[in-house]
């Protein structure tokens, strides 16, 4: 009897101290939500007295300048000194919900909203870069278009298929990568490593450009060996993110080719173009399909346009030799010069804007494929490249599209920006290319890049220098005169946001490799509101209904199974908030699903013993008996549901994930509630008092 | 209080039967998949993007589509919710991920100037994240049923890996069949799903095979019929009770949870119900017959039936 009243007592101690410690884990998720609600509270407070909204708020905590930006907003100045007080609340209560959010339960994207992103890095253009490869050509471009098409369909890594597909097309890998006489293998495992080396850069650059977006807690992972998963929870603009953080943002100064030498190109082109045009296709028919009296004559002439245009269709040009799905679909028209069509069927496709080059919008994608021609790309000469403009202009009723050509290897790039910054013009410091009120962006090279820059300013006076983004041309200023401090700007912005944010992602610096976005999943915060409130509401129920009918059914047994299946809930909730795991929507399903689960080993147990106590056992004994034989059936059963659990959580992702570990957290946590402690609940009882009917 | 008093009810017995209705539902099943040619699978696995739009009116479906032909979208499924003023819309596959999303929210937003809308979940997939997803939900599918058969393999016998690796089958099976009936969606949710329902539909034949076993060494004189039924019988009250509590919880779930768990919660419905049937009348009599095929073998009496 001793020993036994000893057991009880340890036995009671270690369920009260889980007991505590459970309470302990969960009080900063309690405490929270009530912190949040007073926060509120604060804030709807100094929205009465001030004229600021939540952003502001929150923007002005993140930069730690509340006071002053509320001090600056206040409607009535006599609310001065509340607002101080106000002010310094709301800093204080920011950080204690800080504090507490690290221990709380996290709650996962689609239960708070917040966006799931993942990219892919783009092995083609990073592998075509010339930083990375050897004069690279056309010919590496399609041969590495065929690796990852093959390497993405066939779900092989990227490099396993390299080799293989250098080997098919008889090209010598040396010719592109690595050092003559290197062995393959070498080759292939350096690369295989520069790129990995190129991801964890660019999880860097992610990290500082999400950071200067100010996203509590962001999460940034790798995932295999070519994905990227970004998470942001709670952000409401996710367009905006998304263009912080898919941006390569790799900038290039780029000096523009001569006028005359780039029409001698552009004429080369024409003659191409021509002689495909009338080549390949049957000529009669051409001629009958752009006889005079099917051109769509342009009777509304606009004022001052040199152009007489008129519209053909793409098939003309081409014939029917292109695909139509290389080009955009629907409208298939493109906007040529009239007269010229005929004999410069490429020129007349082109126009001037200013004294730059430019074509009407709708004609860039058929350009685009002439450039791309092989006999063109034959004639375009290695060392320069046709870029377009970042933005179509509007002249005329029409959006024109600036084309320049470029000398290819950049004077100098990006990596050498110390600064960046928005500037409005009017304001001081600006250069004066702005008209008032635009946006621009000025840069700070470093001492090196400024040295650099001066030499190449100075060398190329009079010439226009392209600034180039992504490949596309920001702004092609002409160079007047030698700058020797090392500044520049980026003008043409849309507005003073795109400024911003492009000096968000030039600050952080450019990603080594292009993303590409392959998966989105955004859930707005009212949506995730309203999950919470179901899920909570679903599992009260569900709770309410399981507690009544165990009652009903094993009586006063029922009790101790309903106690031990609440505390099971306290345990699932505490462990989660411990391990800082995430409750998503499916990780509250996966607690309601334990909540009906989680009876049945006091089920297995209860039906025991009464079948012992039927087969006249003491009510001891048949406790003893039904624990006892109850075990190993419910070990194999929770065992096996815990390994399709287990599979569960490799296979999924987010969501899916978080309902895998609250469906094992709840399986390992009801063992522990039904089998210890209605044990010792029942040995307790059943030791202190002489208890001749069990009530189950 | 006791529902099920001491039954003693002739599963066994009823094996065929049994077998024979599981074996129709599933090739009805089978028939409705080869109709719609293969399950109706969500974005998750064909790619493409999903908007879920909340309006303050109730919106007609028509003038949804009519705006969305307006801008070449006009063949996009559009659905509608219970409460009306929600709408589900699935744009078809782009050729590339260019965001077309965007496009519809202003559209509709420029046309609809008086019905305010919220985007409430949005949800892009590329189509080759999708056929990956495909794969690995297979995979994750297979691997669990191996795991499944090693373990009870370990802790009981070959023959009952066999029998409850059978009835995960058939759920599996009848619950994708209902699904291609209903023309319900399957998404990575329901994959999670039909995995929660493996886990379950064992853990109830694992109770009934743990009784088998327990017997098996306590009636060595019966013969497997007998005692098969004998442990059916004594679990069967306890497998309805937590059938029971389980099958209230997720039918909670399924009225209240809310749209996004919806149609998951309607998987885990049918699998608590085909689950706890597969369990009593398919696992324990397909390793009765495997007994008593290799006791005839053996030249022992088998069956009294």
């Amino acid at each position: 009897m001793e020993r036994q009243s000893r057991s009880l007592f340890y036995r009671f101690i270690l369920v009260a101290a889980l007991f505590l410690l459970a309470l302990w884990q969960l009080y900063p998720s309690f405490n929270l939500s009530k912190l949040n609600n007073k926060q509120d509270e604060n804030f709807t407070r100094i929205q009465e007295i001030a004229t600021v909204g939540i952003e502001d708020i929150k923007n002005a905590l993140l930069e730690e300048n509340l006071e002053s930006t509320i001090l600056k907003a206040l409607k009535d100045s006599s609310n001065e000194k509340e607002a101080r007080d106000l002010s310094k609340k709301i800093v204080e209560l920011d950080d204690k919900i800080f504090k507490s959010e690290k221990r709380a339960i996290k709650r996962g994207l689609d239960l708070q909203g917040g966006t799931f992103l993942v990219y892919e890095v783009d092995f083609v253009h990073y592998l075509s870069n010339p930083n990375v490869a050897k004069n690279p050509d056309a010919q590496l471009q399609q041969l590495l278009e065929e690796i990852d098409y093959e390497a993405k369909h066939r779900n092989l890594d990227f490099f396993d298929v390299l080799l293989p597909k250098f080997e098919e097309k008889e090209v010598v890998l040396t010719r592109y990568f690595g050092k003559k006489g290197e062995s393959e293998r070498k080759i292939i495992s350096d690369l295989q490593k520069e790129s990995e080396n190129a991801i964890d850069r660019a999880l860097q650059v992610l990290r500082n450009r999400i950071d200067q977006f100010g996203v509590s807690e962001p999460s940034i992972t790798k995932q295999g060996s070519r994905r990227v998963v970004v998470e942001l929870a709670g952000i409401l603009d996710v367009n905006r993110a998304k263009t912080v953080i898919g941006k390569t943002a790799q900038l290039e100064f780029k000096l523009l080719r001569d006028p005359e030498y780039t029409r001698s190109i552009l004429i080369k082109i024409d003659e191409i173009v021509k002689k495909r045009r009338y080549g390949t296709s049957d000529s009669t028919a051409l001629t009958e399909a752009v006889a005079p009296d099917t051109m769509e004559k342009d009777t509304t002439e606009v004022e001052e346009k040199v152009r007489d245009e008129k519209e053909v269709d793409l098939d003309e040009l081409f014939g029917t030799t292109v695909k139509t799905d290389e080009l955009n679909e629907g409208d298939t028209s493109l906007s040529v010069d009239k007269d010229m069509f005929e004999e410069n069927p490429f020129l007349a496709m082109l126009g001037n804007v200013g004294n730059m080059i430019a074509a009407p919008k709708q004609n860039m994608k058929a350009i685009d494929i002439i450039l791309n021609y092989p006999e063109v790309q034959q004639i375009i000469p290695d060392d320069s490249e046709f870029l377009w403009h970042s933005r179509p202009e509007r002249i005329g009723d029409k959006d024109w599209s600036r084309l320049y050509f470029v000398k290819k290897t950049p004077e100098i790039t990006g990596d050498y920006i110390e600064d960046a910054n928005v500037n409005v013009a009017g304001e001081a410091g600006g250069s004066s290319m702005t008209r008032a009120g635009e946006a621009e962006v000025l840069l700070e090279l470093n001492s090196r890049g400024a040295k650099d820059f001066a030499r190449i300013t100075g060398a190329n006076v009079g010439k226009f220098l392209a600034i180039v983004l992504d490949n596309k041309v920001a702004s092609a200023p002409q160079i007047r005169e030698r700058i020797p401090n090392g500044r520049s700007s980026i003008t043409g912005m849309r507005d003073i946001d795109e400024a911003k944010d492009l000096v968000v992602v030039l600050r952080a610096g450019a990603l080594p490799a292009r993303l590409e976005s392959i998966e989105e999943r955004t859930v707005g915060p009212s949506l995730g509101h309203d999950s919470i409130q179901k899920g909570q509401y679903s599992a009260l129920i569900g709770l309410l209904i399981v507690v009544v009918f165990m009652i009903f059914y094993y009586k006063l047994s029922g009790i101790v199974a309903d106690f031990a299946l609440v505390l099971n809930i306290v345990f699932v909730m505490a462990i989660l908030a411990a391990a800082h795991a995430t409750l998503t929507l499916p990780g509250v399903a996966g607690i309601i699903l334990t909540i009906g689960m989680a009876v049945d080993a006091n089920v297995l147990i209860f039906e025991r013993i009464r079948e012992e106590i039927r087969s006249g056992k003491t009510i001891r004994a048949a406790i003893d008996a039904g624990y006892g034989r109850a075990f190993t059936t419910i070990l194999d059963a929770n065992v096996t549901t815990f390994l399709t659990a287990l599979v569960l959580y490799q296979f999924g992702t987010g969501p899916i994930q978080g309902f895998a570990v609250t469906l094992s957290i709840g399986i390992i946590a009801s063992m522990f509630t039904a089998i210890v402690v209605t044990r010792f609940i029942f040995d307790f009882v059943t030791t202190r008092w002489e208890i001749k009917r069990l009530s189950i | 209080m006791r529902i099920i008093k001491d039954t003693n009810i002739n599963f066994i017995g009823k094996r065929r039967i049994a077998i024979t209705i599981s074996i129709g539902l599933i090739l009805v099943g089978i028939i409705s998949l080869i109709i719609h040619k293969g399950p109706n699978y969500g974005i998750d696995f064909t790619g493409g993007t999903s908007l879920q739009l909340m309006f303050e009116k109730p919106v007609n479906v028509g003038q949804i589509r009519s705006i969305l032909s307006g801008i070449g979208l006009g063949n996009s499924e559009i659905k509608e919710f219970a409460i009306g003023n929600e709408l589900l819309i699935r744009l078809q596959q782009q050729d590339s991920m260019e965001d077309v999303s965007d496009q519809v929210l202003s559209e509709l937003t420029t046309q609809l100037p008086d019905n305010k809308l919220e985007l409430r979940s949005k949800e892009t997939v590329g189509p080759r994240i999708g056929s990956e997803l495909r794969r690995d939900a297979i995979k994750a599918i297979l691997i669990s049923l191996i795991l499944i058969l090693i373990y009870i393999s370990w802790r009981f016998e070959f023959k009952f890996a066999v029998g409850a690796v059978a009835a995960l089958f058939h759920d599996v099976l009848i619950t994708l069949g209902i699904f291609s009936l209903l023309n319900l969606e399957i998404s990575l949710a329901i994959v999670a799903a039909f995995l929660t329902i493996i886990g379950y539909s064992l853990n109830d034949t694992i109770v009934v095979f743990d009784r088998i076993r327990e017997n098996l060494k306590v009636m060595r004189r019966e013969d497997y019929t007998y005692i098969f039924n004998r442990s059916i019988n004594q679990t069967l009250s306890r497998t309805l009770l937590t059938s029971l509590t389980t099958f209230v919880v997720v039918l909670i779930l399924f009225f209240f949870g809310g749209e996004v768990i919806h149609i998951f919660s309607f998987a885990l419905v049918v699998g608590v119900i085909v689950g706890t049937y597969s369990s009593i009348f398919i696992a324990s009599p397909v390793v009765v017959e495997w007994y008593l095929k290799s006791e005839t073998k053996k030249g022992k009496p088998g069956s009294y039936r």
